[in-house]
């Protein structure tokens, strides 16, 4: 079983599935709304410094550091972004 | 003649989906912005005519779903649930579909009569091959390849949106199953919320349902103000509770994991070729590589903050230049011709209404470029990246990144400045933002600076200016801090945004958005500072026979009896209070009003203030110019974008207290220093 931890956690370059959101009603709802729901596979492309930038649904993401540690999430198999249908790693900084 | 039914349609849609140009495409750019009622969330709208009829259009906020998590979000859902538009046209991103489907399958929960618009089609012609006819006939409503950018699939739409509105909603709502936890109780309460009857007619009552067991206060209260609704709310509530038990989790993430089930099984379906294309980092990440590189990111902006802000100026100050020339012009003519008419009249006509219209009118020329600037940044995509890599920053003083916009404009100009707050998300964010901009020192200010620091400090010029744009910053800084304590406790707007791909902007669509603030302020703000420009004409020229603003007009006599409320600041006398008050109209006017005063030009006025003044009392008039009181027109625009006259007021009084207080701070701890 992977360790679950926040998103702040990932390295920059991992696939991650969603958890938990740890999160108010209406901040959850709002991130359920852009497609982090539990069960999503989401990449982490930007996880340094500032907000943190993640790439699912076809799109790039940005959760500022409060809301990336409210998001619980655990390792995925492969480091590729499935969203983004991509057969190679996502951009990495 | 006869015509058709008018019609009313709303468009939906997420952020970044095109709706803008969507909108702009179908009403050709005519449009009419003003608020919705009670909230400061921009409503916008406009009109086309289609077959002999009229069809209004409604631009929604753009939303990612049809919760309540936003003021955004609330508008645009009580318009579709209450204002009950002949169709609602969802404008969806062809390119992410499976997100803009979330909220078209809401929208159709709801029961609206949709028509779908997959925009931006020509990203996804190219790879991904979408069955635009199996999209259609699974949700069950018209769905229209658009390019909003270049108008293609627009008359298609009009025609399905007209054929739409004709036929009338006749499909039932759209069914999600929400598995054998919750489907029941669905069931449940939409039999029980149809029994009500007093519900509005056609709002879907699987999705009211729906919104019960998710505890969505607005419509548990929709529902609870019906005759016996109370009890059917109530059971939501209950049964939201017991779910919560069973599932683990709020009910909200179920609902939100089964409707992107069903979307996925539809994506399934309509996607007919998924060959893996040879996606690489797009260019867009490419340039965030660098724009929002942690280093390279800050000195980026401020380069093209500071690139923006000088073209800005560059182009509107001889535009300003030329406006403020044809009106001394036209007030030459209309002294001239009106020698023979009471010098009163005259001069009320020339120096009260006609430079009343000139201090509105030179405000459009900064307003105009500066709103091209900002359009460009904003459809660019720019504007996002701002905001990431300034968010660090302002989380700091309990703001959002998106805040920092309108602060940096409000060195150009506050007026701007205050209206460009409406991009923030929440009202707590825009009041907060709105209150400290007028510490911002903006470009009228300069000039009192300039003429002080040259008379005073010849030789540290250039550091006396600059140390009150820091103290303006300082500030503004710890006011954030304050009110976000003080007035709005609570946290700040959480951080989740979306960075779209970098666009070119359309020029069209710039000075379209750029022509209507414009408008916008003229007509709206306009009254006002033509308003205060009389007024404060009547108190330098009444009674009758004085000389403009001598100690014999009433302006004069409120700067003797104010004045001494200045000593302890260092500048107890008549004509810098008469100046202060004459500033409120425009900072600059410190400046002339006091050349008036002292009946001396330029050159005379340096020597006469040398007279008056000591460095140390000058540098505290300074710091009173800087903070007192925004000027009229920015006093128009608070009013008009927080829908205040209490915070108005408030923004006025602190400002002055805060002045007052700084300045004899200055003054007196100068003097305890031994600079007086």
């Amino acid at each position: 079983m992977p360790e679950i931890k926040s998103l702040l956690e990932f390295d920059p370059g991992t696939t991650v599935r969603v958890v938990r959101i740890n999160a108010g009603r209406g901040l959850k709802q709002r991130l359920l709304s852009l497609g982090l729901v539990p069960g999503a596979d989401i990449y982490v492309l930007d996880n340094r410094h500032g907000p943190v930038k993640l790439c699912f649904n076809n799109s790039r993401i940005a959760l500022g550091r409060g809301v990336a540690a409210k998001v619980l999430a655990a390792a995925a198999s492969d480091d590729v972004c499935p969203e983004c249908e991509t057969d190679e790693p996502c951009p990495k900084k | 003649m006869a015509s058709p039914k008018d019609i009313t349609i709303a468009l939906a849609g997420n952020p970044n989906a095109g709706k803008t140009s969507v909108f702009n495409k179908l009403t050709g750019g005519r449009q009419h912005v003003g608020n919705w009622p009670g909230v400061t969330v921009e409503k916008k709208e406009g009109r086309y005519e289609y077959g002999g009829a009229t069809v209004h259009v409604v631009d929604l906020p753009g939303t990612y779903s049809m919760g309540a998590y936003s003021l955004d979000e609330v508008v645009a859902r009580d318009f579709v649930m209450t204002g009950r538009p002949d169709v609602v046209v969802d404008v969806a991103d062809a390119s992410n579909l499976e997100r803009n489907l979330y909220l078209t399958t809401q929208l159709l929960e709801m029961g609206a009569n949709v028509v779908v618009a997959l925009n931006m089609y020509d990203v996804v012609e190219k790879d991904l091959r979408v069955d635009v006819a199996a999209i259609s006939t699974l949700l069950g409503v018209p769905v229209i390849p658009t390019v909003g950018t270049t108008g293609r699939g627009i008359a298609e739409l009009k025609a399905a949106v007209a054929a739409a509105a004709a036929q009338g909603r006749t499909v039932s709502p759209l069914r999600i199953n929400y598995g054998h936890e919750i489907e029941p109780h669905v069931e449940k309460l939409a039999a029980e919320l149809t029994a009500l009857g007093a519900l509005p007619p056609g709002l879907g009552r699987r999705w009211l349902a729906l919104k019960l067991l998710e505890g969505d206060d607005e419509v548990k209260a929709l529902v609870s103000e019906t005759p016996e609704g109370a009890a059917v709310a109530d059971e939501g509530s209950a049964v939201a509770e017991h779910l919560k038990n069973i599932v683990g989790d709020d009910a909200v993430v179920a609902v939100a994991d089964y409707r992107y089930g069903f979307i996925a099984g539809l994506m399934r379906a309509v996607v007919r070729s998924r060959e893996p294309s040879p996606v690489r980092l797009t260019a867009s990440d490419k340039i965030d590589r660098v724009v929002t590189n942690r280093f390279l990111g800050i000195p980026i902006f401020f380069a093209t903050a500071f690139a923006l802000f000088e073209l800005t100026f560059k182009i509107a100050e001889p535009v300003a230049g030329a406006l403020a020339w044809a009106l001394g012009w036209l007030g030459a003519q209309a002294s001239s011709s009106g020698a023979a008419a009471p010098p009163l009249l005259v001069s009320f006509v020339v120096d009260g209404v006609l430079g009343g219209v000139g201090s509105v009118l030179v405000f459009v020329p900064n307003i105009f470029f500066l709103f091209v600037a900002i359009a460009v940044m904003e459809d660019s995509g720019y504007m996002a990246r701002v905001a990431f890599i300034l968010d660090e920053f302002m989380h700091k003083l309990s703001l959002h990144g998106r805040s920092f916009i309108p602060l940096i404009l409000g060195f150009g100009c506050n007026v701007p400045a205050v209206m460009a707050t409406r991009t923030l998300e929440t009202r707590r964010e825009r009041m907060i933002t709105i209150m400290v901009i007028p510490l911002i020192s903006c470009s009228a200010r300069l000039p009192i600076y300039v003429l002080f620091a040259g008379a005073f400090f010849a030789g540290r010029r250039g550091l006396v200016v600059w140390s009150l744009y820091v103290l303006g910053i300082v500030l503004a800084t710890a006011a954030a801090k304050v009110f976000s304590k003080l007035l709005f406790p609570g946290e700040s707007a959480h951080f989740v945004m979306e960075l779209p791909p970098y666009r070119v902007p359309t020029l069209r669509g710039a000075l379209l958005h750029a022509w209507e603030r414009s408008r916008e302020f003229v007509t709206r703000a306009g009254g006002i500072i033509l308003a205060a420009s009389v007024l404060l004409w009547g108190l330098a020229n009444l009674p009758p026979g004085i000389a403009y603003a001598s100690r014999d007009s009433i302006l004069g006599k409120a700067g003797a009896l104010i004045a001494p409320a200045f000593r302890p600041a260092g500048f107890g006398e008549w004509e810098p209070a008469v100046a202060l008050v004459a500033g409120i109209m425009a900072k600059e006017a410190v400046v002339s009003t006091l050349g008036v005063l002292y009946g001396a030009g330029r050159e005379g006025l340096t020597n006469v203030l040398r007279a008056t003044f000591t460095p140390l009392s000058a540098y505290a008039f300074m710091v009173m110019s800087l903070i007192y009181i925004p000027c009229a027109a920015t006093i128009a625009v608070i009013r008009r974008e927080t829908g205040s006259w209490r915070w108005t007021l408030f923004a006025t009084g602190y400002t002055i207290i805060l002045g007052w207080l700084m300045a004899t701070l200055v003054y007196q701890g100068g003097r305890l220093l031994g600079l007086g």
